[in-house]
C-alpha cells in the first residue's frame, strides 16, 4: 500500500469496522429499526472512547 | 461523505485556507507502521489567526463542533472535537502550545501526498510518532509503537529518539517495546 493510501487507511478501516458492528447489533436485535441501532454503535464507540480517554483528558470551562 | 473522505475535506480546508498545521496520532502511525481502523483523525494546529467556530461552520452541515473544549494532562494542550455526523468519525483539533517537544515536533513535519486530497498534507515523522505515544501509553499506543518499529526501526532517527525520552522518562519503556519489536 502506498503512503498517500496509508495515511487515510484508519478512516477506511474505521467505516468497514462500524458496518460490521451495525450487523452485529442487527443481529443481535432484529426488531431495532436503523435509528436504534445507529444509537447503539454510538454508544459502544463513545464507551471505550471514554476508557481510552479516562485521567488524560479534562473539560476546559471557556470562561 | 465517508470517513476517509471527511478526512481529506478537513485536510483541504485547512490546506486552502493556508493554516499551519500537522497529522499526528494513529493517523500517522499508519503510515509509518502497520494500518489499524480508527475512529478519530488527531491533527495539530496552530491557532495564529485560527478561528476553529468559523472553520468548523465552513466545514458543511456534516460536520458538528463540539464547544467542550478539553485539555490533556501530559502537555497542557487544548484540544476541541469535530463530529463528522454521517460516519461516526471526528476530528480532534490540537491547539498547537508550548511544549518543547510538540514545538520540534512541528517544525520537523514533513510534505506527503494523500490519496483523495487537492494537495500534499503536513504530517508527523516517524520518530516524533514514537515520542509521543510514549508519553500517552495507552495498550493501542504501544502496540502502535512495536508494530512501527518492526516495520521503520531501522530508518529512524534514535539519538532524536532517546534525547527525547530521556527527557520525558520514557527510556525504560522504549527499551522494553524496542526488545518487543525485535529491534
Amino acid at each position: 500500500m502506498p503512503p498517500e493510501e496509508k495515511l487515510l487507511a484508519g478512516a477506511r478501516l474505521f467505516d468497514r469496522v462500524r458496518l460490521r458492528m451495525m450487523e452485529g447489533i442487527r443481529a443481535l436485535h432484529p426488531t431495532w429499526n436503523d435509528h436504534q441501532i445507529v444509537v447503539e454503535c454510538r454508544r459502544r464507540l463513545a464507551v471505550v472512547r471514554a476508557r481510552e480517554e479516562r485521567g488524560i483528558y479534562t473539560p476546559v470551562d471557556p470562561s | 461523505m465517508t470517513s476517509d473522505q471527511a478526512l481529506a475535506h478537513v485536510i483541504d480546508r485547512l490546506e486552502r485556507g493556508g493554516v499551519g498545521y500537522l497529522l499526528v496520532g494513529a493517523l500517522s502511525s499508519n503510515l509509518y507502521g502497520v494500518p489499524r481502523a480508527t475512529d478519530d483523525a488527531d491533527v495539530e494546529v496552530s491557532f495564529d489567526g485560527f478561528d476553529v467556530v468559523s472553520f468548523a461552520t465552513g466545514l458543511g452541515e456534516e460536520f458538528r463542533l463540539d464547544r467542550q473544549m478539553m485539555i490533556e494532562g501530559f502537555t497542557g494542550t487544548v484540544r476541541y472535537v469535530l463530529h463528522h455526523e454521517p460516519s461516526g468519525f471526528t476530528i480532534e483539533l490540537f491547539r498547537l502550545g508550548t511544549d518543547p517537544h510538540h514545538e520540534e515536533r512541528f517544525s520537523r513535519r514533513r510534505r506527503l501526498r494523500v490519496a483523495e486530497c487537492r494537495s500534499e498534507a503536513w504530517v508527523s515523522t516517524a520518530e516524533d510518532v514514537v515520542i509521543q505515544k510514549l508519553r500517552w501509553a495507552r495498550r493501542k499506543d504501544l502496540d502502535d509503537i512495536v508494530n512501527l518499529i518492526a516495520v521503520s526501526g531501522d530508518g529512524l532517527d534514535w539519538k532524536y529518539v532517546d534525547r527525547w525520552t530521556n527527557v520525558h522518562g520514557t527510556s525504560g519503556l522504549l527499551a522494553d517495546l524496542r526488545a518487543e519489536a525485535g529491534h
